[in-house]
């Protein structure tokens, strides 16, 4: 038996190794580097992907910027995570004000309230027969001591020939008690 | 250049060292994928496979080790091709490889068909053993377990080689 196995090592080194081995080492090889930057891709997009994610979701102003740019508003709404309060507002479960303010042609009416503990959302619509210029509610404080962040949605829309209106939702971080009690006056 | 300092080159990256180090071992690498799969092409592919897995991978503690590692590659990669494939030996096959005056002896078309129906790691055994001539610490390390499991191992294959080829020789 122990005799009759030493013919298979010998057999096994007179295997005859075919000449494509080289041609089949290196497809391997280039196989390997090619995968090798391949790799870094998804990690890249990745990284790019969560950077994103993370500047619109603590950045208002970086979400605003973005949303200027056309077609991106659709897409920071649908990733900012705050949109629990804002289905709110979709589902009617905000308080409802309804109160009109008119001022020199342009009148503010407050539709809605609602906040959780981190944020407080006012829909307001302003009208004007003029057209509506760049109107901030950091303009309705007087002292400008309201601690708050801006994150406007506008949807222009055009009542009549001379008739302007604007649906706003105005944010702000109820991170002191004073965001909580804000009180626009035109 | 020794192969330790190869094998410290190879695992910063030197492509070029790495490539050395394959192409001293390649003629013994392709021997044993032929071993598991009896087909020049079949064999082709395992190495090619093998060597692409090393170029992505590269862990290697021991620059000792690196042999060893590359040949724990290919029998992975075999088991793997078998896995999927699977592989019917016949004469044929062997004459391709080996030539005719092997073919002759009877042993050996035995020995291997008996090898077709041993599992994984008596086949790998076997051909660690009596195919590349290794010693059972050299075949522990290839297989990354104790000693005294391939002697067990060894005890086991020899125990079915023994009766299958009585077996055969009878037949015959």
């Amino acid at each position: 038996m122990a005799e009759d196995m030493k013919i298979l090592r010998d057999q096994f080194k007179s295997i005859v190794v075919p000449q494509e081995l080289d041609f089949a080492i290196e497809k391997a090889i280039r196989r390997g580097k090619r995968a090798k930057r391949g790799r870094m891709l998804p990690l890249a997009a990745a990284v790019f992907v969560l950077a994103f994610l993370l500047s619109i979701n603590l950045s208002p102003a970086f979400a605003s910027f973005v949303s200027d740019v056309p077609g991106m508003e659709t897409l920071v709404n649908f990733l900012r995570y705050d949109k629990g309060l804002r289905r709110g507002i979709d589902e009617g479960a905000d308080q409802v004000v309804d109160q009109t303010v008119t001022s020199q042609g342009i009148s503010l009416t407050i539709q809605g309230v609602i906040c959780d503990g981190k944020k407080l959302l006012v829909g307001y619509q302003l009208s004007s027969t003029t057209k509506l210029g760049q109107l901030s509610p950091q303009d309705w404080f007087t002292q400008e001591e309201v601690p708050c962040s801006f994150f406007i949605t506008p949807t222009f829309r055009d009542v009549n020939e001379n008739q302007y209106q604007e649906n706003l939702i105005w944010e702000a971080d109820c991170l002191s008690s004073k965001a909580l009690t804000p009180e626009p006056g035109a | 250049m020794d192969t330790e300092q190869r094998v410290a080159k190879a695992r910063a990256r030197d492509d070029n060292a790495l490539y050395e180090l394959i192409q001293a071992r390649k003629d013994v690498l392709c021997r044993t994928a032929y071993s598991y799969v009896n087909s020049k092409e079949d064999a082709l592919d395992i190495v090619s496979e093998a060597v692409y897995r090393a170029y992505r991978v590269r862990k290697l503690k021991e620059p000792a080790l690196f042999n060893t590692w590359l040949m724990r590659i290919v029998i992975n990669c075999s088991n793997d091709h078998r896995k999927m494939y699977g592989r019917f030996v016949t004469v044929e096959t062997y004459s391709e490889a080996v030539g005719q005056d092997s073919v002759q002896d009877v042993t050996f078309i035995d020995v291997h068909q008996a090898l077709e129906r041993l599992d994984e790691k008596c086949r790998t055994v076997i051909i660690l053993k009596y195919f590349q001539d290794l010693t059972v610490s050299q075949i522990a390390e290839v297989m990354d377990c104790p000693q005294g499991t391939i002697k067990t191992y060894l005890h086991r294959v020899l125990r079915i080689l023994r009766l299958e080829l009585k077996e055969e020789w009878l037949n015959g």
